[in-house]
């Protein structure tokens, strides 16, 4: 059976990813030592108990941006860009509707920046069922 | 911990440290010694960890020198090389990415620019980049690399809390003088 965290505990970053969903469940993004990332985690659960994902909402520097309810797909993934100058991470969350996604880079300085772009497909995308 | 990147010659003997840090913070392509001129026309001989104005240095990166499309010089071998021929330490660079958890790379990429903005080209010089790894698996062929024409480095889809990436760069001025607006961007997804 499929490990998901479902409440906040020492594994839970404090910038995560947030997932409710169709049973009313609520996951986290958890950073478990050994485990294979929580996003792959997520998406075997869901189809082990025939789930779908209602909602998804990242949460960045105490900011959360919450996504529309119950759309084909929902996307996850993380950036970091550099220089010798400067870095930066991104927490990348979106939706997908008709083979197009609506993705939001959502910096750790709190800036935001969406995209829509082709649907990236798995891992990075979690069908919901039809 | 969080999600680190760190710069570092492909052998990892000299660190590139962090600019906010001061000192020998720039990645320098010379001649055959360091401070010494290349020739317009002419690609580096050397390439050395260096302070920002280049008049200072903290040991060297491997260097590799282009030779033709798909061949380059290394030091200490006459004769050029394939680019699937070198070790993964011989390459000018190794970037490396630290996570807190095991995580799959996707979509890096390498650019080089001029210190502005990333998505301009580089001021003054030609830049050829190809990654290196292991096994002769690597690039075939340089890729010249302006701003937003970047070169794309394979996916990591084995997870792991560290990825690296090796990247041999090479350079030749266009003009005469130092060439300072030259700077190097490095970004990927990852799961």
């Amino acid at each position: 059976m499929t490990v998901v965290t479902k409440e906040i505990n020492k594994f839970v970053p404090e910038n995560r990813w947030i997932a409710l969903l169709s049973n009313g469940e609520v996951i986290y993004e958890d950073h478990i030592p050994g485990l294979s990332p929580s996003w792959e985690r997520l998406a075997a659960y869901i189809r082990e108990n025939n789930l779908s994902i209602v909602e998804l909402s990242g949460l960045v520097a105490g900011c959360e941006i919450i996504l529309p309810r119950n759309q084909e797909g929902y996307i996850q993934y993380k950036k970091v860009q550099a220089t010798g100058t400067w870095s930066c991470q991104s927490l990348c969350i979106g939706f997908v509707q008709g083979g197009l996604s609506k993705v939001y880079m959502i910096g750790a300085d709190k800036s935001s920046q969406s995209l829509i772009i082709s649907d990236p497909g798995a891992p990075k995308t979690i069908y919901n069922r039809s | 911990m969080a999600t680190t990147i760190d710069w570092f010659g492909g052998n990892f003997v000299n660190q590139i440290q962090p600019a906010e840090s001061g000192t020998y913070d720039t990645l320098g392509f010379f001649g055959g010694g360091f401070g010494t001129s290349i020739r317009v026309g002419h690609f580096n001989d050397t390439s050395w960890v260096t302070n920002d104005d280049g008049t200072a240095q903290n040991g060297q990166v491997p260097n590799v020198k282009w030779a033709s499309a798909t061949g380059c010089y290394t030091p200490n071998i006459i004769n050029p090389r394939l680019l699937t021929d070198l070790d993964t330490d011989e390459a000018t660079l190794a970037i490396r990415l630290m996570t807190d958890n095991s995580v799959q790379t996707q979509n890096a990429s390498f650019r080089c620019f001029d210190r502005v903005d990333i998505d301009n080209p580089p001021s003054g010089i030609i830049c050829y980049a190809a990654e290196i790894r292991a096994g002769g698996s690597g690039d075939t062929s340089w890729t010249q690399i302006a701003g937003t024409g970047a070169l794309p480095l394979k996916d990591q889809t084995t997870p792991s809390g560290t990825h690296i990436f090796y990247v041999a760069v090479s350079v030749t001025p266009t003009s005469i003088g130092e060439k300072r607006n030259v700077g190097f961007y490095f970004e990927t997804e990852f799961l």
